[in-house]
């Protein structure tokens, strides 16, 4: 299987096979890195369609000085901002709880997991899940989000605390 | 190190995405520290509660795809084929916002390589 680096120079080449990898390998991480973010799924799509669009027009000026992932997922963070920004203008649709209510046990945890995710402030819930679902090391999140690595290492301390506070 | 770096770096330690260069101080740390292992075990723990959780969130809708063809590619009006099933040239014309670009591809041996594509104009 090629790898994300060996991708988007197909994918600069028009290749929509090459493209169609890079999709199936990002749009659900980068959807539900958008659905914690924006709460609203089909804002969410948006981010998704946004960041494909960047990154078949941008493919070409991948320069290879950080991971594929980080450089999609810092397409797909400007787009979900940008979205938070024109959503702040206009007039505000309500958010849809992340997940709902379950009777079996570990659904329900998981959804005790999730709502404590959507009670931590957008900045440090972007660094929760950019690094525990995503993988990310903290410069690449520093990267991403365009501050100090210490930023992101006290954003993640002031989360944790209160992710456990909110599960215990 | 002591345990306030330490404890910097354990959630990325627990998220297995720190850089192998920053792990050898800090494994040499947790081997003297039962409180930082202790702590460990919890970052652990709630790295990977909250991945699952994430992960079982939906993803993207089945139609995302398309609209991204749609935005990308353009939604195909009509192809033209020529040649074997050696090498082909085809030539393809799509609506794309507003625009009617013309594209061709060669194909050879079921390898498609794009030759051109033009802006298309205005509608």
């Amino acid at each position: 299987m090629a790898e994300d680096r060996e991708l988007l120079p197909r994918v600069a080449a028009r290749d929509e096979a090459a493209f169609r990898q890079l999709y199936e390998r990002y749009a659900d991480r980068v959807f539900r890195y958008a659905l914690t973010m924006l709460r609203q799924r089909h804002l969410a799509e948006e981010v998704v369609q946004e960041t494909m669009v960047a990154i078949w027009q941008g493919a070409g000026s991948f320069r290879g000085g950080s991971q594929v992932s980080t450089w999609i997922f810092g397409i797909a963070r400007n787009q979900a901002h940008a979205l938070l920004r024109r959503e702040a203008r206009g007039a505000r649709e309500p958010e849809e709880p992340l997940v709902l209510p379950d009777p079996a046990a570990a659904v329900e945890r998981e959804g005790k997991v999730l709502a404590a995710l959507e009670g931590l402030p957008p900045d440090q819930r972007e660094v929760v899940v950019l690094a525990f679902y995503e993988g990310l090391s903290y410069r690449e999140i520093a990267r991403i989000l365009g501050v100090p690595e210490g930023t992101v290492k006290s954003r993640m301390y002031f989360a944790k605390r209160r992710l456990r506070e909110a599960l215990t | 190190m002591n345990c306030h770096e330490a404890r910097e770096l354990l959630p990325w330690l627990a998220a297995g995405a720190l850089p192998p260069e920053e792990q050898g101080e800090l494994m040499r740390h947790l081997a003297g520290c039962a409180a930082c292992r202790a702590e460990l075990a919890q970052e652990v723990r709630l790295a990977r509660e909250v991945r699952e959780a994430v992960a079982g969130l939906p993803g993207a809708p089945e139609g995302t795809w398309g609209k991204v063809m749609a935005r990308t590619r353009g939604i195909p009006l009509g192809r033209l084929e020529l040649g074997s099933f050696l090498v082909g040239l085809s030539l393809g014309l799509s609506l794309r916002g507003g625009k009617l670009p013309l594209s061709g591809e060669l194909e050879v041996l079921g390898r498609k390589v794009p030759l051109f594509e033009t802006e298309g104009g205005a509608r």
